[in-house]
């Protein structure tokens, strides 16, 4: 809902659930404090809205790292080559 | 998405022996010259302490000016053989402060050496102490939304 409704009202999203206000309430502070969910509060109307930023990043993390190692152990395998015999004497 | 990910596996056959390999990794006058995902990018070893429990923190300068600081401690070092390491991004980063873990292993291969590196996001404090309900909860729950978003499209 969050995900392709914008921002919707604690009462929209308790809609499609058979759970109470308390226990809705409850897991959107969950999502809100990990920073998953926005609150928007206007009179007595609390908004959500789905924060994409962090699960992408959660994603992007693998992405990353695989080009930075992929990376450096090419690196390495170049260094190794230019390593004199002295160096693994140390 | 859950708290238990799997581990990012990176591998690469060197044609060099494994003390060789292991050595570049353990003194910090070598890594310097190597330890970095291309040759545009240089790398500054402001920390680097290769013992049991040792602290370590890299610098690297990138062309466009960023210099991300990683930093952590060595948990394992059993020569030639295994280097685990903790590996936390340091402020401002997009990953910053996240919990992270990478092992070296070093594999005898014909005439060369395996290396196998994995690396591994570690569950955050943050994460679990951030509700008694905890995070895997919170993700049931964006499931549950995500699930019933689909629902309601079709």
């Amino acid at each position: 809902m969050l995900a392709t409704g914008g921002a919707l009202s604690a009462n929209e999203l308790r809609a499609p659930f058979d759970v109470a206000q308390p226990t809705i309430s409850k897991h959107l502070k969950v999502l809100e404090q990990a920073g998953l969910v926005s609150r928007r509060v206007e009179g007595r109307t609390h908004w959500f809205r789905l924060e994409v930023a962090p699960m992408k990043e959660a994603e992007d993390w693998i992405a990353r790292h695989e080009r930075f190692w992929q990376g450096t152990l090419k690196r390495l395998e170049d260094f190794v080559q230019t390593m004199e015999p002295s160096e693994t004497d140390a | 998405m859950s708290e238990t990910e799997r581990p990012l596996v990176v591998r690469r056959t060197i044609p060099a022996p494994r003390e060789k390999l292991f050595e570049a990794f353990s003194r910090r006058d070598l890594l310097v010259r190597w330890f970095t995902p291309s040759a545009d990018i240089s790398v500054e070893a402001e920390t680097f302490d290769f013992v049991p429990g040792g602290e370590f923190r890299l610098r690297y300068s990138m062309p466009d000016g960023r210099q991300p600081v990683v930093a952590g401690s060595f948990e394992r070092i059993e020569p030639p053989a295994l280097i685990v390491q903790s590996w936390i991004w340091q402020p401002p980063d997009p990953l910053e402060n996240i919990p992270m873990r990478v092992s070296f292993q070093f594999d005898e291969a014909p005439g060369a050496t395996e290396i196998v590196i994995r690396h591994e996001k570690l569950p955050s404090d943050a994460a679990c102490t951030i509700h008694e309900d905890g995070w895997e909860r919170a993700l049931d729950s964006l499931e549950r939304f995500a699930g019933a978003a689909h629902v309601r499209i079709a």
